[in-house]
């Protein structure tokens, strides 16, 4: 008799193999299936985003501020596209977990031709600030939504810009007149002033190399140049289609009795519009944009 | 004699079940329908409200303009014409009449069953409302059943004039 | 003849019908608890149906506040401008703009009939910036202002229909 032996019968060896192959097709199939719900969830979050930010949008209101909490950490990814007759915004999110990979590759993009989303290109936070401001050039032309998660620290900022940060009691935006003063980890947006410490440095018509006017100014800090610029051709294709809808309002208004004489002005301005190139042709484009806006308010029937 | 214990032990239990569940059943009722009835606030009458405060009536109160229906409250409160000789609070009696009878389907026939719309002018004096004098009061219809409403305030120093609208179903 | 000695000891057949009434009772309350339950959800389902349409009434309103519908010349947050409303009508550029599949204004009052043109505005009831699809619609209150012959500045009451695709 060998002692030493092991009897082992087919029976037993099958049931092992097939035991392992199971268990196998188990785990794979279950974490193939936390992957496909966590994309599924991270679209869901999107979609939702997405929706908050429907009913935000401004509306006598010179600003506002709203804030998104997240069940979790949660990476916003924005994405911008200038082409088309509008553009379009794209955002998608993905959220940590600790299942599987921490962060994965984002949900499906939720698109929207009506938004103008001024971020860096991922904010990351359990929660996301959301300030709104009306972009006017020289009426309405839509609403700047600007995302930002993390701490920032306004270094010697214009009285404007201090007084609409503390009227609308920004969250994680601080004010101090000494860089050295600002909290640590906090970006440093510098007003009018060279230091190396800055990572923002904010001039009277640009913030480095992005021109802006007027509230565009904002969408200069919290985003990225890409994102800037591309958000700021997307505004001015709408503002082109808005200059040539003005248009068409005063040439209907002649036959009931209202001449604004506008209507060729319009039509140019919705031209030089089309043609724009990036922010450095702001300039030229807001003296137009005042002209306009000057006269209108001279009619005694106004268009805007 | 054993036996008959057990049974009667079973039908005192189902005898106990089944007074349980008629008391839950009773409080489940009143409290069903207690949480009916009442005025629900209504985002539909308040944009109602809004919407037809911009109305532009038939009174003419600057050489070349003429006034809203919130302009026209105003006046009908001070007992003012309009410039073009007609009396503010008939222009507000009818307009404010022709606008409810467009924009809302009463009847007894209809899921509204009666509205009650009216304006009071409140004032307060040292934080005591002082003054409360109804502008107009427009009611059609019965309101027995629930209620949805809504107010819309106007400013009118030094006081305001409170419109409110009451839909009946 | 053959019998057997079964022992049962009292304490044991005491434990029996406890367990029998503990579990009688457990089915009776879980009975009772799903009632109650249904019945609570039923209204809350009530609720829930108030508030999306309350709050769908309030996205419709935020839709009359769009730069191509709203009335600028004067502060008023509840008004739209008629007639940028009617010369948007058919513009090419706004064709897959607004991405819903049904967009609507509707005079209240004063009354009108058909369909807005050039030819008979503001004689007309309605203007129609996209129907397409399947939706529910809500709607929401506003004012339509437009400039007037006689009387400059006018606004009149009427609605703006919104449609929502359906899900599932």
């Amino acid at each position: 008799m060998n002692r030493g032996g092991f009897e082992f019968s087919f029976a037993w060896l099958f049931a092992i193999i097939v035991g392992v192959v199971i268990i196998f097709l188990a785990i794979y199939f279950t974490t193939s299936l936390i992957g496909n719900s966590r994309y599924e969830a991270d679209t869901k979050i999107a979609a939702q985003l997405e929706t908050i930010l429907n009913p935000v949008e401004t509306g006598l209101e010179e600003g506002k501020l709203i804030i998104i909490g997240f069940p979790s950490e949660t990476r916003i990814y924005n994405d911008c596209n200038e082409f088309g007759d509008f553009g379009d915004q794209a955002i998608s999110t993905s959220t940590k977990s600790g299942i599987g990979d921490k962060w994965q590759e984002p949900g499906a993009k939720i698109k929207s031709k009506s938004k103008y989303i001024f971020s860096e290109k991922v904010v990351q936070g359990q929660e996301a600030y959301v300030f709104v401001k009306p972009f006017e050039m020289p009426y309405k032309v839509a609403d700047m939504v600007m995302i930002y998660s993390q701490d920032y620290c306004f270094v010697k900022p214009f009285d404007d810009i201090k007084e609409e940060v503390e009227d609308l009691n920004l969250p994680g935006i601080n004010i101090s007149f000494n860089i050295d003063d600002c909290p640590e980890g906090s970006k440093k947006v510098c007003f009018v002033f060279d230091n190396d410490e800055c990572d923002v440095k904010v001039g009277q018509t640009n913030v480095q190399e992005a021109y802006y006017e007027d509230s565009l100014v904002y969408g200069a800090i919290f985003s990225s140049p890409d994102i800037y610029e591309c958000q700021l051709k997307r505004l001015m294709k709408r503002d082109a289609e808005l200059a040539l809808l003005y248009a068409s309002k005063a040439e209907f208004l002649v036959g009931k009795g209202c001449s604004t004489g506008l209507a060729g002005e319009l039509v140019n301005y919705a031209s030089s519009l089309e043609d724009f190139g990036g922010s450095r042709e702001l300039p030229s484009v807001k003296l137009k944009s005042d002209d306009i806006g000057r006269e209108n308010e001279l009619l005694k029937c106004k268009l805007f | 004699m054993k036996n008959r214990k057990g049974q009667e032990e079973i039908v005192g239990f189902v005898l106990i079940m089944v007074i349980v569940a008629v008391v839950f059943l009773v409080l489940l009722g009143i409290s069903v329908r207690t949480g009916d009835g009442g005025l629900k606030d209504s985002r539909d009458v308040y944009q109602f409200l809004e919407s037809s405060a911009e109305y532009t009536t038939d009174c003419q109160i600057r050489s070349t303009e003429y006034g809203t229906l919130g302009d026209v409250i105003g006046k009908c409160l001070d007992n003012e014409r309009c410039l073009n000789e007609m009396d503010s609070c008939d222009v507000l009696n009818k307009t404010l009449k022709e606008i409810m009878d467009s924009s809302w389907n009463v009847g007894e026939e209809s899921k509204i069953k009666g509205y009650l719309l009216n304006s009071v002018y409140q004032v307060k004096r040292n934080d005591v409302e002082a003054r409360d004098e109804e502008i107009i009061s427009i009611e059609e219809g019965d309101c027995l059943g629930s209620v949805i409403g809504a107010t819309y305030l106007i400013p009118s120093f030094p006081g305001k004039i409170v419109n409110s609208l009451k839909i009946c179903y | 003849m053959n019998y057997s000695n079964v022992n049962y000891s009292r304490g044991q057949v005491k434990i029996q019908q406890m367990a029998f009434v503990l579990v009688a009772i457990m089915i009776f309350f879980a009975i009772v608890v799903l009632f109650y339950l249904s019945i609570r959800v039923n209204l809350l389902k009530g609720d829930v149906e108030i508030l999306r349409n309350e709050e769908a009434k309030e996205v419709v309103r935020k839709l009359a506040g769009r730069p191509e519908l709203s009335w600028t010349v004067t502060d008023c947050a509840s008004c739209i401008d008629l007639d940028k409303a009617l010369v948007l009508n058919h513009r090419e550029s706004y064709e897959d703009f607004w991405e819903v599949p049904f967009l609507q204004i509707e005079r209240v009052y004063p009354d009108g009939e058909g369909e807005c043109t050039k030819g008979n505005y503001p004689d007309c009831r309605t203007i129609t910036l996209v129907d397409e699809g399947i939706y529910i619609a809500h709607s929401a209150f506003v004012a339509l202002c437009r400039h007037d012959e006689l009387m400059g500045d006018k606004c009149e009451l009427g609605k703006i229909y919104l449609g929502f695709r359906s899900v599932g």
